[in-house]
């Protein structure tokens, strides 16, 4: 098996490999640097770099992009450095990417826009109409208003969230202190898992998913973008599972038409 | 096994014509311990193999995100709904296929009601 992460990203892979239960390698080639992911019955047991080896190695390439990968079936290492299961491995992965793509964007921010450019250029850069110049500033804040209307129409809302299939949030309304990457992330990994064991069993997509835990619904919802989906959060015992369902129905078509498309 | 064969004989007349498949599965080790379905043709071990580890990613999922024990996974699809609820103390799970017949609410109400029951007729 060949190909390149642009076609099937690095997650995809691990998580075929996993739920396969697969013994073998994954070469992966990214301009001059060569990494190398042990499988053994689904789960990876070691990740090479260089000289490196082990979890960080995992977590340094999962955000690769544009690699070449080939896949050696029953290749074992004698080396065990990683003993997470690989789900629990690509959640954290996962995790640590998210940080790593905020904290880039936070950077870009800060470098692009100085907090004395009013001085520099005569203007105050949190003025309204500075702000409104933004066509994907004006897209979140829509997103965010859609979801502040659903946190008014679905009692016990915790937090809303649009988040695309790669786990990072696109626009969130939240009302605890949680953490809501934390969510994003778990609700993704869920949610694919759920879609890919679906079209392998009964060749059919998710339209929607929802998890009822002691405390919570959790519900996932893909809009009309199937790189993205609504996640919403609630306490079980304030919101009511129709009201739920109709209202992420009406806000999935809302959301859908101050996407980008 | 004879009384939960019959209980999940009773859940199938319950739900009629909407009724799919139903299997109750040991979520440690994936197996089945008791099934039904409309078709001879379902793969039964692959299938629940493959829901076992969505159920135990579920598991994972809520104790990450701390908002306690699954209750029940519900999916929509096009042609239906698939509805995998823990069972008593969480060692086995209890999976049912339905078509978009299917009222969700009385769904709901006949897995909520029979859960207990096969629980209660499961050996341990």
């Amino acid at each position: 098996m060949k190909g390149n992460l642009r076609t099937i990203p690095l997650t995809t892979l691990v998580q075929m490999f996993g739920q396969s239960g697969l013994t073998g390698r994954l070469d992966l080639k990214k301009e001059n640097l060569n990494a190398q992911l042990f499988f053994k019955d689904g789960n990876i047991v070691d990740a090479k770099l260089g000289e490196k080896s082990g979890r960080s190695v995992f977590y340094a390439i999962i955000g690769w992009v544009d690699a070449d990968f080939s896949l050696e079936t029953d290749e074992e290492t004698s080396t065990v450095t990683i003993s997470e299961s690989w789900s629990d491995l690509l959640l954290e992965g996962l995790l640590k990417l998210d940080e790593s793509t905020k904290q880039t964007i936070k950077e870009r921010e800060t470098k692009v826009i100085p907090d004395d450019i009013g001085k520099l250029f005569g203007f105050d850069k949190n003025n309204d109409e500075i702000k409104n110049l933004s066509p994907e500033v004006n897209m979140a804040n829509r997103m965010e208003e859609v979801l502040k209307d659903l946190s008014q129409e679905i009692p016990g809302l915790i937090t809303a969230a649009i988040v695309g299939m790669d786990g990072l949030g696109v626009a969130h309304f939240t009302n605890s202190d949680g953490d809501p990457d934390a969510v994003n992330a778990q609700a993704t990994i869920l949610l694919k898992l759920v879609s890919s064991t679906l079209e392998k069993v009964i060749h059919e997509k998710v339209e929607d998913l929802l998890l009822t835990s002691d405390l919570t619904y959790l519900m996932l919802k893909q809009l009309d973008d199937p790189n993205y989906f609504l996640g919403i959060l609630c306490y079980r015992s304030q919101a009511n599972l129709g009201n739920m369902r109709l209202m992420s129905n009406t806000m999935v078509n809302r959301l859908s038409s101050v996407m980008p498309h | 096994m004879i009384k939960i064969q019959e209980l999940i004989g009773e859940v199938r007349n319950e739900l009629g014509s909407s009724f799919i498949a139903t299997d109750i599965v040991n979520l440690k080790d994936g197996l089945p311990i008791a099934s039904a379905s409309i078709s001879p043709d379902i793969n039964v071990d692959e299938n629940v193999a493959r829901m076992t580890m969505v159920m135990k990613l579920a598991t994972k999922v809520t104790d990450k995100i701390q908002v306690g024990n699954v209750d029940d996974l519900l999916t929509t699809i096009k042609s239906g709904y698939l509805l995998m609820k823990t069972i008593g103390d969480g060692s086995y799970f209890w999976i049912l296929s339905v078509t978009d017949e299917a009222t969700l609410g009385m769904v709901r109400i006949i897995m909520n009601d029979y859960a207990d029951k096969i629980w209660d007729a499961i050996p341990k």
